[in-house]
């Protein structure tokens, strides 16, 4: 048997160098595990989060929220008629009816309406609209809410301009 | 003696040295975990914030204007017909116009659109009436032209008309049809019999 100065064999450096080899495993495995950790964590706070926020809407490029400000149209109602000219360059795809009855409030989609032919893609710049809508008796004020399409990840999707974009008529 | 200290330090810079190459692999993946992930987060948060930038929109240019210089409502039964002269009193060339008419009194709106009704073949661009071509602004200011639209199915009731100018332009390199709402002007018509 071979034996150095301190009276180690080889087989002793052998056996360390060994068990050396194998303790750098670890750290690989560790650094995988943390990867793989890392990222199954970060997909389900994205897949929680995603469902946290609203869906964002564009239309032009833009945030539908903001196209609603260059919404322009005209809005008149004489004896259970109701007319609207889109005089701006924003295509209105459909209307949104909100009407008060002494501070109560019901909201109806134009199609909603008997007899109302609206058309399929909506008013294009310059289009018109006439029909009679049958409100309730009782009702003093009529807001006409513009309803614009835009594109989300999900495909087309409509959106509701808010209060503020909405054009007032008194009955 | 001194000898074995030497060799012991040297086997114990070389162990560290192997663990300090051990520990490098982890930091780098580290650094490049952290650095994708940053950047696909900025990615992903600047396509988002992008579409809450407010753009300019596509805005008629400011002095377009056109005036109806004639309207002549022609009555007779055989030949109900409206003529109209339209002129460009503004600044800049206009592509064509939406032309409404209301066939009730005191109606605010006039929501009968009557551009398909034009005589004139070849002037309709989708629900517009157009001056020249169908991508250019064909009245140049200062010019004028007449137009004559055939009404028999409103039966001699028509009391109102308005027109809303448009124009070709350009918008972000792209040539594109605007509606100039606030050159919109209004007339109210009486019908005529010639020769009456």
């Amino acid at each position: 048997m071979i034996k150095n100065k301190r009276g180690r064999n080889r087989n002793f450096y052998q056996q360390k160098k060994f068990s050396e080899n194998r303790k750098g495993l670890s750290p690989v495995i560790t650094t995988v595990l943390l990867i793989a950790l890392v990222i199954v964590i970060i997909s389900i706070i994205f897949l929680w989060f995603r469902g946290m926020i609203e869906e964002g809407v564009t239309k032009f490029g833009k945030n539908i929220k903001l196209v609603c400000d260059d919404v322009e149209f005209e809005t008149s109602y004489s004896s259970g008629t109701l007319n609207i000219v889109n005089t701006g360059n924003i295509p209105i795809f459909s209307i949104n009816l909100k009407m008060s009855q002494g501070g109560n409030y019901q909201t109806k989609e134009i199609t909603e309406f008997n007899g109302i032919s609206w058309p399929i893609s909506g008013l294009n710049q310059g289009g018109t609209f006439s029909g009679n809508i049958d409100v309730n008796s009782g009702t003093d004020k009529i807001i006409v809410l513009p309803v614009l399409i835009g594109t989300s990840s999900k495909g087309k999707k409509t959106y509701i301009c808010e209060g503020q974009y909405g054009k007032e008529l008194s009955i | 003696m001194l000898l074995q200290v030497n060799r012991k330090k040297e086997m114990g810079n070389k162990k560290r040295k192997i663990l300090a190459d051990k520990c490098g692999i982890s930091i780098v993946i580290g650094y490049i975990l952290l650095i994708s992930v940053s950047i696909v987060m900025s990615i992903l948060v600047y396509q988002w914030l992008k579409t809450y930038v407010p753009r300019d929109t596509p805005q008629c240019s400011e002095g377009t204007s056109v005036l109806i210089k004639k309207v002549l409502y022609d009555c007779t039964e055989e030949n109900e017909e409206l003529n109209l002269t339209i002129k460009n009193n503004g600044r800049f060339s206009v592509h064509g116009f939406f032309i409404h008419v209301s066939n009730k009194t005191g109606e605010e709106l006039a929501v009968i659109d009557i551009s398909s009704n034009v005589t004139i073949e070849g002037r309709l661009s989708g629900n517009s009436v157009v001056f020249g071509g169908l991508s250019d602004n064909g009245l140049a200011p200062g010019k004028e032209e007449t137009f004559s639209f055939d009404v028999r199915e409103y039966g001699n009731k028509l009391v109102k008309i308005e027109i809303i100018p448009t124009r070709i332009q350009d918008v972000d390199g792209k040539e594109r049809f605007i509606s100039c709402s606030d050159a919109k002007v209004e007339e109210t018509i009486t019908c005529y019999i010639p020769n009456q």
